[in-house]
């Protein structure tokens, strides 16, 4: 039994072509390939997958919501979202919903198979610009509210930052590295670790990203009254 | 407040002057105190009494001045006043005689026995005192049944005769009030005028030193000086009689110019009531006065003190039709804008006309007066003092107003100055706002312009040209899918560089080199970068980054594509504000280089170069190309 493969996509080219990719691999096994967030659901709570690479626009419910569920009832499964152009708002959004990866749908075939079993072996691949979005959503989440401390300016300080958000030191480090332009072996020799470290590292973040968003999403939602 | 002021001063005033109003004369129920109603006079120049046969002749009390009295002959006078005790009191008794005025000095015997003696004219010594004395009276020298009390007067140098007040004699402690009141009104007032005067007049004058178009500080301080100047020639009652004579033609010239400086004071406040400048009749006003008032003190310089006599009487009255100039001009600027403070003015002034006429009369003892208010007159109480003291500090209160009033304009002029240049701040930062908008705005749309630009330029002529090439049948399938590829890669590249919260070129560099190194994963291509761009966020002119980056996406692709390439190296280097890009590859170079076939994108990149202002750099051979591009002026510190 290979990696289970969940693919949820609304485009039949695009779908077809994933579907195609993940049958060639022997190492890996499609449990489904559905083209509705609501199939999608259903059928991760059926068979419950390994990884899921789902996109952001389907026509019934939103890519997001298929994130949060899967990654809510399935806590094991890697989800990789699906992007057009690889734009920073949708990545963390995703991100932010649980998804710890990415792929272009224009990716050759070799790089689809590459990030399915990377992502399985805990890659989690980030672009500087995204790095930065994460670092500037972290500030934002844990920055005190302006009403009740209106002193506190928000700082780029490292130490501050490690106060202030829930990011240890070196994540912020890593972050700014790579929001800088630095590719991850570039930060790992800077930081005398091994890339595989730097990556494990970004996916700690990742996690921690939408832990706290979820958790300020519910803390929020219960404050209006929603919950 | 001010009112509230006011009549405080006036009801002080009031306290201190009450008691001199009532007579005090027979106002005990014991007949005290005693008041010779008339004194005999004896010519002696002896320095003890005469003996009571002298020849001598009978004087009413008070006696004023006046040349055909005897005694007006140069000699020394005695002048006896009997009075009449039913009992003699205790030996230890503190008895007194009160003389209201003693002008010149002279010495008391009581019984025949001296009981005192005030500074009297000498030959040598010039004494004109004005306030009262009273004088010990030793109770063991009074006896029961008839005394009398002999004052001896020497005559002072010129024939003047003084004025003999009629005596109160009793205990000392009924007639020490009423000595202490007029000590008060006649010495100590004086002295605290001439002081005041002194210190306004120094305030005022330095005021209209500073401010010479300020007459009415002049005028006032002239006032001031000149009768605080006469008010002092009271303050100093004994003189070496040499120096009299300059004393007296200080008080003539201090009476005088406090007169005229009070007239030009009213008719210059009356002019700045009215708006308006000195009307024709007056100019020769101030010259007028100037000469009348110059012409008594130049007359006792002339006379050599001859003339003072003279002048006391018939110069000093005829200051008082000019004096009246003051009431008039003031009445009629009253009338045509009534005000409180014109007004004070004017009834300051009438009172020190008033005074002054009260007090030309009583010195020159006219019977006008003494039949009109004969126990007044009989007090020779002289007003001007107090009156002058008083238009003095109603003038001085005008000018502080004035000042005040100026202040309070001042305020406000600079509140509504400052309102206004709020206002205009206000008015100049909305333009600024508006400025910055309308900055935005045109910025937005050039961006906008750019990208349509861009789009047309580069996907735009890219699709359609392969769209072309496909319907002739001249574009094979994995041709397109590099067409494609290549548009896909550039719009990425685009969404990168229109990113609107990340405008550091590090890491748009970085995801440029991001993309390609997943694209390049797993390949047998080796890309090798070298990202110098420094510490600091640094971004690139609108628009420059994304050129830049096309080239190198195009000069990476031909290494890639159509040199074979094992090993490409990519830099950007940052060099001030100036960025250089190269891609140098080890593949065979461009064939036919330097007319290259088409295809190779070389065009394109060299359009793209001069675009940005640069020149594109081509280098190749056998062993690889290098391109490179150097971009000078278009970096500068990110914003955020």
């Amino acid at each position: 039994m290979g990696i289970a493969v969940l693919i949820v996509e609304d485009e039949s080219e695009c779908l077809r072509r994933f579907v195609d990719v993940v049958l060639a691999d022997p190492a890996l096994t499609l449990v489904g390939a559905v083209s509705s967030g609501q199939a999608a659901i259903t059928m991760a709570d059926a068979s419950p997958p390994d990884v899921v690479l789902v996109d952001l626009g389907l026509p019934d419910v939103d890519g997001i919501e298929v994130i949060r569920h899967v990654v809510r009832h399935h806590p094991q499964a890697e989800v990789l979202v699906v992007t057009m152009f690889g734009d920073d708002a949708h990545i963390v959004a995703a991100v932010e919903a649980g998804a710890t990866g990415y792929l272009l749908k224009d990716a050759a075939p070799r790089q689809i198979v590459e990030a399915i079993h990377a992502i399985r072996a805990g890659d989690a691949p980030i672009t500087p610009s995204i790095a930065r979005r994460v670092l500037s959503r972290f500030r934002a989440l844990h920055a005190p509210a302006p009403a009740t401390a209106p002193t506190t300016a928000p700082t780029t300080a490292p130490t501050a930052e490690a106060v202030a958000s829930p990011l240890t030191e070196r994540e912020t480090e890593i972050l700014q590295l790579v929001g800088k332009g630095l590719s991850f072996a570039d930060v790992a020799q800077l930081l005398e670790v091994s890339p595989h470290t730097v990556v494990t590292h970004v996916k700690r973040i990742y996690r921690k990203l939408a832990v706290h968003s979820r958790g300020e999403a519910v803390f929020e939602a219960r404050s209006m009254g929603l919950l | 407040m001010r009112r509230g002021a006011l009549a405080i001063l006036a009801l002080a005033v009031a306290a201190v002057a009450a008691p001199l109003l009532p007579a005090p004369a027979g106002a005990q129920d014991d007949g005290l105190p005693l008041q010779p109603a008339e004194a005999l006079v004896l010519l002696s120049d002896a320095a003890t009494p005469p003996p009571p046969d002298t020849p001598g002749h009978r004087l009413a009390l008070p006696a004023v001045w006046s040349d055909d009295r005897p005694e007006a002959r140069g000699a020394t006078a005695w002048y006896r006043m009997q009075f009449r005790l039913d009992a003699a009191p205790p030996a230890d008794a503190a008895w007194s005689v009160y003389l209201p005025y003693l002008y010149n000095g002279g010495r008391l015997f009581l019984n025949g026995q001296p009981v005192g003696q005030v500074v009297e004219s000498t030959p040598a010594l010039w004494v004109r005192l004005q306030g009262p004395q009273l004088l010990h009276l030793p109770g063991h020298r009074l006896r029961a049944g008839d005394n009398w009390l002999d004052l001896r007067l020497v005559p002072r140098g010129a024939a003047l005769v003084p004025s003999v007040p009629r005596p109160q004699i009793g205990p000392w402690t009924l007639l020490e009030p009423a000595f202490q009141q007029r000590q008060f009104w006649t010495r100590t007032m004086p002295q605290i005028s001439a002081v005041a005067c002194g210190v306004a007049a120094l305030l005022m004058l330095g005021l209209w030193w500073k401010r010479r178009d300020e007459t009415l500080y002049g005028l006032f301080g002239i006032a001031a000086a000149l009768w605080g100047l006469r008010t002092l020639t009271f303050v100093v009652e004994v003189l070496p009689q040499a120096q009299w004579f300059w004393w007296r033609t200080l008080y003539h010239a201090g009476t005088a110019g406090f007169i005229v400086a009070m007239v030009l004071f009213a008719c210059a406040y009356a002019d700045r009531l009215a708006a308006r400048s000195t009307p024709r009749w007056r100019r020769h006003l101030a010259p007028l006065l100037g000469v009348y008032a110059a012409a008594g003190p130049l007359a006792m310089l002339t006379s050599g003190g001859a003339a003072d006599l003279w002048l006391s009487r018939w110069w000093v009255a005829g200051l008082v039709p000019l004096t009246l100039v003051a009431p008039a001009v003031m009445l009629r600027a009253v009338l045509a804008r009534p005000g409180a403070s014109s007004m004070l003015l004017l009834a300051a002034v009438v009172v020190a006309v008033l005074a002054g006429v009260h007090d030309q009369l009583l010195a020159t003892n006219s019977p006008l007066l003494r039949s009109l208010l004969p126990a007044w007159s009989e007090r020779r109480l002289f007003l001007l003092h107090h009156a002058a003291n008083a238009l003095l500090l109603v003038m001085g209160g005008l000018l502080v107003e004035r000042f005040l009033q100026a202040l309070a304009q001042l305020q406000e002029l600079r509140a509504s100055l400052e309102r206004r240049v709020a206002e205009r701040e206000a008015e100049i930062e909305r333009h600024f706002r508006r400025i910055g908008e309308l900055d935005r705005q045109q910025a937005r749309l050039e961006e906008r312009q750019r990208l349509v630009q861009d789009m047309h330029d580069g996907l735009g002529s890219q699709l359609i040209a392969s769209l072309l090439r496909l319907e002739r049948g001249q574009l094979p399938q994995p041709a397109l899918a590099d067409v494609l590829r290549g548009c896909i890669a550039d719009m990425r590249m685009t969404l990168d560089a229109a990113a609107p919260d990340d405008h550091d070129l590090r890491s748009l560099v970085g995801n440029f080199r991001f993309r390609w190194d997943a694209q390049m994963q797993g390949s047998d291509v080796a890309l090798d970068w070298r990202l110098d761009l420094g510490a600091e966020r640094v971004q690139a002119r609108p628009g420059a980054a994304l050129q830049l980056l096309r080239i190198a996406q195009e000069a990476i692709t031909n290494a890639v594509r159509h040199a074979g390439a094992q090993r490409v190296s990519v830099r950007f280097m940052r060099d001030g504000d100036a960025l250089r890009l190269s891609v140098q590859d080890d593949g065979q170079g461009i064939p036919g280089w330097p007319q290259p076939r088409a295809g190779h994108g070389l065009r394109n990149m060299q359009a793209r170069a001069r675009r940005l202002g640069a020149e594109l750099e081509v280098a190749t051979g056998d062993s690889g190309t290098c391109i490179a591009v150097t971009v000078a002026g278009v970096l500068e510190p990110a914003a955020g």
